[in-house]
């Protein structure tokens, strides 16, 4: 029979394993819906179906995204409208077969004004987003090969990463803001020193795996790794002569050997019928305009950090992203550069509002606030 | 009927005419626009412009909107979003009385919304002599929608004047007094 002091060891013992095992400090399975959270596709609502009737990654349950622009909000408003009453897939939200009063109460609570798939407890989505790139590029250095696969997780999760850390700054900014013109009486800034502490938990991480994402960028480059079939099927004839065109000559000599009908110029070949459908895959740039001048995945990764002084910096992430590039380190490391924007400018309206004294300091909060928003909202 | 009646009549046809056409070029449609404007303040006074849509055929399904000012002669002091006509959903992004800006007055509904209709009122204090223009412009957040469908609409800037106070009034009319009396006796010295 343990004593109340052997139980507190025991305990104490498998605390101290834990720490030591490198533990993750976030539950596997937040929401308990018997899905882990690195796959699963509804962060903090318990959805264990997975539905996902419009296949874009998201799951129904916080995906109230209908037109597949990444946002939520007046244009999706109108759709939902059209489809109360009925039973639409996309639209019955709680997946109990009609659209209706119970639908329209998830959509104004939870979802609206929000990008598809947040939820949970603040920067949740991005902890499960980095544990998933974490086992997505333990795989590609497993096997040696960057897959179709691997391509499409990584963009999935550097896009929830992206979105959660916009999502969770925004819901920490509303509550400060409140606190600020209400002069404390609602609201509160608490939130935004949770949301930097999330932050600081994942920097590390997210530092880590954009530096294996680079590694595994240069060795596909020196042809110490190769590429999937699909991976390279799912390119259009001109993006795998610019993919040829990036590797060392043996790199370049084995793909064509490896691939031969699918680099059809580089060895005589008829063309291929180019880039397949990807209809069920974790769709990024569904419903958006290709990715031209002013539309497309870099595009939407560039406007979740677009305040006015960091416009010239977004802008660099949309060439960097676009034409199918969101998958590279380069993009990675851009949008994680626009991450840290948000960090600082936390820092700096931390330092603002602690050097706010009375009389007045309402008032210099509220310009604290104001400085803060042109920088992050 | 007389000829001068006639020519009355005519007169009378065309003024309608007239007037109808004016009103119809005036009352655009899908406008969004502060009410009253322009508006006439004096230093110091504390007043409110509605902020509205006017003339929408099609239902809006919500909206957003930012607007400046020049706060050398505004300061706001108030944002209220009508809540009876947008009823799934409001939210306000802050103003700034040190740049002049008001961001992100979002807004959206679930019953139908068309015709004309209340978005907000603004409170604003008049601090400075001059005049200055409201100048609108819609917020990507939450764009002007119908039925799932970009809503194309009409931004009229709104004006408000504000009349210096009397002790700026009087020290003009010594200037102008001044200048007057000098440019009369030009030989004189000052």
């Amino acid at each position: 029979m343990k004593t109340p002091m052997l139980k507190f060891a025991s305990l104490l013992g498998a605390l101290m394993l834990l720490f030591a095992l490198g533990v993750p400090a976030y539950a596997a399975d937040g929401d308990g819906d018997g899905v882990d959270d690195a796959i699963d596709n509804c962060l903090g609502k318990a959805n264990a179906d997975q539905r996902d009737t419009d296949h874009d990654g998201f799951g129904n349950r916080c995906d109230g995204d209908l037109n597949n622009d990444l946002d939520t909000n007046s244009l999706d408003l109108g759709l939902f409208k059209q489809k109360l009453g009925t039973a639409d897939p996309n639209a019955d939200f709680n997946g109990d077969g009609a659209v209706n009063a119970a639908d329209t109460a998830i959509l104004q609570q939870e979802l609206y004004l929000k990008p598809p798939g947040q939820g949970g407890a603040p920067l949740s989505a991005a902890a499960a987003g980095i544990q998933a790139l974490e086992t997505t590029i333990q795989q590609i250095n497993d096997n040696r090969v960057f897959t179709l696969a691997a391509s499409l997780t990584i963009e999935n999760k550097l896009f929830s990463i992206g979105a959660n850390i916009k999502g969770a700054s925004d819901g920490a900014f509303a509550q400060a803001k409140q606190a600020s013109q209400s002069g404390g009486s609602s609201g509160n800034v608490e939130d935004l020193n949770t949301v930097e502490t999330s932050l600081n938990d994942i920097r590390p991480r997210l530092d880590n795996a954009i530096v294996a994402l680079q590694t595994i960028d240069t060795r596909l480059q020196a042809g110490e790794y190769t590429f999937d079939r699909n991976y390279i099927a799912s390119l259009t004839l001109p993006e795998r002569q610019d993919l040829l065109s990036q590797v060392t000559a043996a790199a370049r000599a084995a793909l064509i050997a490896q691939f031969p009908d699918l680099f059809p110029g580089a060895v005589g070949l008829a063309p291929t019928t180019g880039r397949p459908a990807l209809a069920h895959s974790p769709c990024l740039a569904c419903g958006m305009p290709s990715a031209s001048a002013d539309g497309g995945v870099g595009q939407r990764i560039a406007d979740f950090f677009i305040p006015p002084a960091e416009a010239a910096a977004a802008y660099t992430c949309y060439n960097v992203c676009k034409n199918g590039n969101v998958w590279t380190v380069a993009c990675a490391t851009c949008i994680f550069k626009q991450g840290q924007n948000v960090i600082n400018a936390w820092n700096t309206f931390k330092n603002c509002w602690n050097n706010a004294k009375s009389p007045f300091k309402a008032v210099k909060q509220a310009l604290c606030l104001a400085q803060f928003l042109l920088i992050v909202a | 009927m007389s000829q001068h009646h006639r020519t009355h009549l005519k007169a009378a046809a065309l003024l309608v005419a007239a007037f109808a056409l004016g009103g119809w070029t005036v009352a655009r449609a899908d406008t969004i626009r502060f009410d009253p404007s322009p508006k006439t303040v004096n230093v110091g006074d504390t007043f409110s412009l509605a902020l509205e849509g006017a003339g929408f055929a099609s239902n809006v399904d919500g909206g957003g909107l930012g607007f400046t000012f020049n706060p050398a002669v505004l300061q706001i002091t108030g944002v209220t979003i009508d809540t009876g006509v947008w009823d799934f959903f409001t939210s306000f992004g802050g103003y700034d009385n040190t740049t002049g800006s008001v961001a992100d007055i979002l807004f959206s509904a679930l019953q139908n919304v068309s015709g004309d209709f209340a978005i907000a009122t603004i409170q604003f204090q008049a601090i400075g002599g001059g005049s200055t223009a409201l100048s609108l412009s819609e917020s990507a957040l939450n764009p002007f929608a119908s039925g799932g469908d970009p809503l194309a609409v009409t931004l009229a800037n709104g004006t408000v004047n504000v009349i210096p106070e009397p002790a700026t009034w009087l020290l003009l009319l010594a200037g102008l007094g001044f200048a007057s009396r000098f440019h009369h006796n030009p030989g004189r010295k000052p």
